[in-house]
């Protein structure tokens, strides 16, 4: 595992979350977070305490929805979908870091 | 929206925490399973990959705390575990926790009852419609004593005309004349009520609307307008049974059926003094000339006192002036001396209700806070000396994940706990307590008889008791927020230094110092009062005072009933001399004073000087107090209704005969201006108190059935002495009254009482300071040895490696003493410091000393030092009886 991971950027783990879930339907956690590792060719590393933390605060605030149900393996698992709510907030927070994104890069071509 | 849902799924989740856990715990296994999977089709041996999952997955514990303090109401949850744990702490350490809430019980508890004795004097508003632009206004006389001993007075009804419309600084001015005067009710149920007169816009101007029925109108107060009264809320309740239909009946006072026109609210109070029946002053000053009255004042809104004071004075000069040339009224012509040096005078209602009893309510609330600050200093010792035996425990709890803040928290909730068990045991106290303050309170506080535990009080020892528990837990808290102790793990014990915990002891003793310092001063004034010689004696007298049903003895009568009464006390067995007086004996103010012609001198009214005091006496008085006649003689039994005569006391005979024998010259009395002859002259005696000088006094001889001077007086004084023991005596003379005319109601009392009253006030503030300073040198004695234990214990090990080395126990003590001698000198010094720039607020308490006298304070100290040497004994014995093999092999 010599690669350098990179390290999440603050608050970009919930609109990470809401979009897998909003691209791919409901999930278990474990595969939220091997989803975004895969999607971030395993650039970023999705452990256990930062991913659940999220996932309770997200469900708190109303934006997804979780249920129990059987995973590949047929073991129990806590399935998160999206809600409407979530939607409207993953709208907000992509547009959000759309032009955020947009700012950081014009900064640092600046400085080059 | 979702606020409000996050508050709901957090208050579900605080109830269902068992829940919530199940779950996380589930979501773990599953995560904890797929990543073993994982790792195990990456080729790792079976027991690896189950042990690199759960690297991944890193501190679980952790990862379900946060969730949790997500999800619920993390602070309520917090709280009440650390409550519950802090009472499982308490409950193994029952001896920590109960002496904690009793030094913090006591302190509180203290200024419980202090504050609900003194709320009244200080701090509760006054029971009028925006009472702190209400003001008594007027003039004061020096002559008549200092400012705020005399009451400031409008001269009489001629200036109350003068001051209509109310002066430009005044939105209204009213009058009342004397309250406390007493009138009878003379109908069905008799029995002596205490009837006020005032101005028609009394009510009005205070702010205070009738609870029933209408005020007084200016057409009430019209001359020959039928005469009505406004009643008390208890008259009303107890004589009209609290019907409405009390409106527009009649109450006999005196022998005159009065309409009642209206009902005072519950709760009235008068600005000083009680009343149950209001009627109206005369309007007219030809009907009382010379009345004096008590005037109130509405400031317009933004004009402070002072500046009032400053704009009246004019209007004072000028009615003084205009009194000192005559005012003509009717036939009559009021001149008088004194308005010549009337001063204008404007004081704060609440300053004129209390007068000088809000310093000594002062004084007290900060003893009493001294002594709770020093309760909290002990008990934040307390919980620190615990902090350090629970260090170890302390450290465990971090390494096991607790954040430091959370240690802090759970720190301030135990001494919070402390604090409000302490406050709630606190009531008790301070309720037992104030009882014993109004018992023992002396006549000169105001109000301090209806003080009570109310929800005011309630509502001030629960902020008390919260801030004690802050003041406590702060440091304590800090100290865990800061110990290095628990980053070095349970072998550390430094976790508390102890130089905070002797900062502690330090302050403690000098606050100690400042209160044994104004104990000591107060005691010896209290010594100084009850060793100024009076001038008379005490012992085996009883004074009686009786006062006649004005209806039923018209003024002709009173002279002879009052002989009659003297007959027959004479006859009582066990009697041995009886006199009567129109004063209360010795000490009673006769009259205001007056001004005596002599020698046929015509009045001189534009030199006022000092006045005389004058009283009519029967012949034996003298003899019976045992003052001594100087030169001449007393009255003698046969000149009674003969000749005019006077006896002068020394003061009086320099005034009117400067230079000169008095004996044979003569005095102008009046009010019927005869001539009197002077037979002698008495010795001085203390007869405002031993606290100031005494002051002239003339002695008219009361006249075989007659009293000329004071004809109009319905009350005579009676002072007789026994042969034996008072207390059976009283029962006899009420017993004589009685048999006369069972009505009057009669006052029986031993002179020992009275002159007992005279210090009341210098005893109560001495023995109640004492107290406090009594209980503050406890409490730092107490810290100061649990300080110097603790050091002891602390260094065990480096006193047995001294011990090994040769030091001997004697040396090893004498340390430990010095050490705890730093300490007590500098808090000593601190608190002579202290107490330096504090005392002047005693000054006033005291008599015969200065605050700083030097006796005083030398013997606050030697009792302080005594007692802390005393403390710190302990710890050092224990110091030396170390056993160095043991204290270097332990640990």
């Amino acid at each position: 595992m010599g690669k350098e991971k990179a390290e999440l950027l603050q608050g970009t783990l919930d609109l990470l979350v809401l979009k897998t879930l909003e691209t791919m339907g409901p999930l278990h956690g474990w595969a939220i977070a091997k989803r975004i590792e895969q999607v971030s060719e395993d650039l970023l590393e999705m452990k256990y305490g930062t991913l659940y933390p999220a996932l309770m605060r997200l469900e708190r605030s109303g934006w997804i929805s979780s249920e129990w149900g059987a995973s590949d393996n047929n073991r129990r698992a806590r399935f998160y979908s999206i809600t409407r709510l979530g939607r409207k907030q993953l709208a907000r927070e992509a547009r959000n870091w759309e032009r955020m994104a947009a700012f950081v890069a014009r900064v640092i071509r600046g400085i080059r | 929206m979702a606020p409000l849902h996050s508050l709901l799924s957090s208050l579900t989740a605080l109830f269902r925490r068992s829940e919530l856990d199940d779950r996380v715990d589930e979501e773990l296994r599953f995560h904890l399973h797929m990543q073993t999977q994982e790792n195990l089709r990456r080729g790792m041996a079976p027991p690896d990959a189950r042990s690199a999952a759960r690297r991944t997955i890193g501190n679980a514990t952790q990862v379900r705390e946060e969730v949790h303090r997500m999800n619920t109401l993390s602070f309520l949850e917090e709280t009440a575990h650390n409550l519950r744990f802090s009472l499982r702490a308490f409950r193994k350490n029952p001896g920590y926790a109960l002496t904690a809430v009793l030094v913090l019980a006591l302190g509180l508890g203290a200024a419980t009852a202090m504050f609900g004795a003194l709320d009244r004097i200080l701090f509760r508003p006054l029971p009028y419609a925006d009472a702190d632009r209400l003001v008594n206004v007027g003039m004061i006389f020096p002559v008549l004593g200092a400012p705020g001993q005399s009451q400031a007075i409008l001269y009489s009804l001629v200036y109350r005309q003068r001051w209509k419309p109310a002066p430009a600084p005044f939105a209204a001015v009213t009058t009342m004349q004397n309250t406390n005067l007493t009138c009878d009710v003379t109908e069905r149920q008799p029995e002596r009520l205490r009837c006020a007169t005032v101005e028609s816009n009394f009510l009005q101007t205070l702010g205070v609307r009738p609870a029933l029925g209408r005020d007084f109108t200016p057409e009430d107060a019209v001359r020959g307008a039928p005469p009505v009264a406004i009643v008390s809320y208890d008259v009303w309740t107890r004589r009209f049974g609290a019907g409405p239909g009390a409106i527009g009946r009649t109450i006999e006072l005196n022998g005159r059926p009065i309409p009642v026109i209206g009902v005072l609210p519950a709760g009235f109070e008068m600005p000083r003094g009680e009343a149950d029946i209001l009627q109206l002053e005369p309007l007219d000053p030809k009907d009382s000339p010379s009345a004096f009255l008590t005037a109130f004042g509405r400031l317009k809104p933004g004009i402070t006192p002072d500046q009032a004071q400053a704009a009246i004075a004019p209007l004072i000069e000028a009615n003084a002036s205009e009194v000192r040339d005559g005012v003509r009224v009717g036939k009559g012509l009021i001149k008088s001396a004194t308005p010549k040096d009337a001063q204008p005078w404007v004081v704060p209602l609440r300053e004129y209700r209390m007068g000088d009893a809000s310093r000594l309510a002062w004084l007290l609330l900060g003893a009493v806070a001294g002594l709770l600050l020093i309760a909290c200093v002990n008990v934040t010792n307390l919980i620190l000396a615990r902090m350090a035996t629970r260090n170890r425990e302390f450290a465990v709890r971090s390494a096991l994940g607790a954040g430091r803040a959370r240690l802090a928290r759970l720190a301030i909730a135990e001494s919070l706990l402390l604090a409000v068990a302490g406050g709630g045991l606190g009531l008790f106290f301070a309720a037992a307590l104030l009882r014993v303050f109004v018992q023992l309170a002396p006549a000169g506080i105001p109000e301090i008889r209806q003080a009570s535990l109310d929800l005011r009080v309630f509502a001030i020892a629960a902020v008390l008791a919260l801030a004690a528990g802050a003041a406590v837990g702060i440091w304590p808290a800090l100290s865990v927020l800061r110990s290095p102790a628990l980053q070095s793990g349970p072998r550390a014990t430094a976790a508390v230094r102890p130089r905070l915990r002797f900062t502690l002891v330090t302050v403690q003793i000098a606050l100690t110092v400042a209160m044994l310092g104004g104990s000591a001063l107060l005691l010896r004034t209290l010594w100084n009062l009850v060793a100024v010689p009076l001038g008379y004696r005490s012992e085996r007298i009883v004074t009686m005072n009786v006062t006649l049903n004005v209806a039923r003895y018209p003024i002709a009568s009173r002279g002879p009933f009052f002989e009659r009464l003297l007959d027959r006390i004479r006859e009582i067995p066990g009697t041995e001399a009886a006199a009567m007086t129109n004063a209360s004996p010795p000490t009673g103010i006769a009259l205001a004073g007056m001004i005596f012609p002599a020698d046929g001198r015509p009045r001189d009214s534009q030199a006022p000087g000092p006045l005389i005091r004058v009283r009519e006496v029967t012949p034996g008085y003298f003899q019976i107090f045992g003052i001594p006649i100087l030169r001449g003689h007393a009255f003698a039994d046969v000149d009674r209704g003969a000749q005019p005569e006077t006896i002068l006391s020394e003061a009086a005979a320099r005034i009117l005969f400067p230079g000169q024998d008095p004996i044979g010259h003569t005095v102008q009395l009046p009010p019927t201006n005869e001539w009197a002859k002077v037979v002698g002259v008495a010795r001085e005696i203390r007869n405002t108190g031993p606290t100031r000088q005494p002051e002239p006094e003339l002695y008219a001889v009361w006249r075989r059935n007659e009293s000329a001077l004071f004809s109009f007086s319905s009350t005579a004084y009676f002072a007789i002495r026994t042969q034996t023991r008072t207390a059976g005596a009283i029962a006899l003379l009420k017993q004589a009254a009685a048999d006369l005319d069972p009505q009057i109601p009669v006052t029986v009392q031993p002179l020992d009482e009275e002159v007992a009253r005279l210090t009341e006030r210098a005893r109560f503030v001495a023995w109640l300071l004492s107290a406090f300073a009594g209980l503050a040198l406890i409490l730092a004695a107490a810290g100061l040895y649990g300080v110097a234990s603790y050091l002891v214990a602390q260094r065990t090990r480096d006193i047995g490696v001294r011990m090994a080395l040769g030091a001997a126990p004697a040396d090893i003590s004498r340390q430990v003493v010095a050490e705890a001698g730093r300490w007590i000198a500098a808090g000593a010094a601190l608190g002579c410091a202290l107490a330096w720039a504090g005392t002047r607020a005693l000054k006033a308490q005291l008599y015969g000393i200065g605050s700083h006298d030097p006796l005083s304070w030398i013997a606050a100290l030697a009792v302080l030092c005594a007692a802390l040497l005393l403390a710190v004994l302990r710890p050092a014995a224990r110091a030396a009886r170390v056993d160095p093999m043991e204290a270097l092999r332990a640990d």
